[in-house]
C-alpha cells in the first residue's frame, strides 16, 4: 500500500495511520517534519511551501516504490506534504511506514524523507521576524551547467 | 509557436508574474531555450529583474512537463506547458 498527497490542509495523522494498517507489521514509524523557529541564524515566523504538484506526487510514488523494492513489497508507505504558508510548529511533511520489523522500518522511513528532500519539486520561502523573507537554496534537479 | 512556461520557487523575485506565454522557434531544444530564455521573455514584453541572477538560476534549473524532467536534448513541443524548477528544498 502506497498513498501520497500534497495539499494545503493540516495533515491528519489518523488518516495517515489508516494506510499503514497491516496485521503482519510489527513496526510503524511516523516521521513529522515541523517548522522550526530558527534557521541559519535568523528567527523564523512562518514558511511558505510551493510545489509542482503533479510531478511532486509522481516523485513521491517513485520513491515509495523504490523503498518497496529495497525492503519488501509488503511495505506500507504514506507521504503527505503541505503547500501554502505554515506557522512555526506545524508539520510540513509526514512520512508513514509500516513493515514487519523496526530496523527496516526506520531505514525505509529515512530513505523516503532523504530522497524527497533531494528529488521532489518543492520549494520553501522563510518569513523572518525582522519582516524579510527569502527562498531557500536547495538541491539541483538537473545536471546541466553549460 | 507559443508555449506556456511556469517558473517556480526562487524565480519569484525576478518576475512580475511566474506563468508566462512566450513564442519560440520550431524544433527548439531545452538547451537552447535555457540560453535564450531572457530574450524570449523580452520578446513577450516580460521584464526580468536582475537578469544576471535570473540567468544563473536558469542554469541551475531543470525543465519539466507534468510527468518528467526533460533532457537538454529534448525538443519543446507545441501547446506544451513547461515548468522551470530551481534547486529544490522540500520537507
Amino acid at each position: 500500500m502506497i498513498y501520497c498527497d500534497l495539499g494545503d490542509a493540516p495533515i491528519d495523522l489518523n488518516v495517515v495511520r489508516n494506510y499503514l494498517t497491516n496485521s503482519g507489521h510489527g513496526a510503524e514509524i511516523l516521521f513529522l517534519g515541523n517548522i522550526r523557529d530558527f534557521n541559519q541564524g535568523r528567527r523564523v515566523k512562518a514558511v511558505a511551501y510551493e510545489a509542482f504538484i503533479p510531478l511532486a506526487k509522481k516523485t513521491f510514488y517513485e520513491i515509495c516504490e523504490e523503498a518497496q523494492k529495497r525492503w519488501g513489497s509488503s511495505l506500507c508507505a504514506v507521504v503527505t506534504h503541505r503547500v501554502g504558508k505554515l506557522q512555526v510548529g506545524e508539520a510540513s511533511v509526514v512520512i508513514g511506514v509500516s513493515l514487519p520489523h523496526r530496523g527496516e522500518a526506520y531505514q525505509a522511513s529515512r530513505y523516503i524523507i532523504d530522497e524527497l528532500k533531494h528529488r521532489a519539486p518543492i520549494w520553501k520561502k522563510e518569513y523572518y521576524e525582522d519582516g524579510e523573507s527569502e527562498w531557500l537554496q536547495g538541491h539541483a534537479l538537473c545536471q546541466s551547467h553549460s | 509557436m507559443n508555449i506556456k512556461i511556469k517558473f517556480f520557487g526562487g524565480f519569484e523575485p525576478y518576475l512580475r508574474r511566474t506563468l508566462c506565454e512566450i513564442q519560440i522557434p520550431a524544433s527548439l531544444k531545452i538547451k537552447d531555450l535555457r540560453v535564450q530564455i531572457c530574450d524570449l521573455l523580452a520578446g513577450a514584453d516580460i521584464q526580468v529583474l536582475d537578469s544576471e541572477k535570473f540567468r544563473e538560476l536558469v542554469r541551475l534549473s531543470a525543465f519539466a512537463d507534468e510527468t518528467q524532467i526533460l533532457s537538454d536534448e529534448a525538443e519543446v513541443s507545441q501547446n506544451t506547458q513547461l515548468a522551470v524548477l530551481p534547486p529544490v528544498c522540500g520537507g
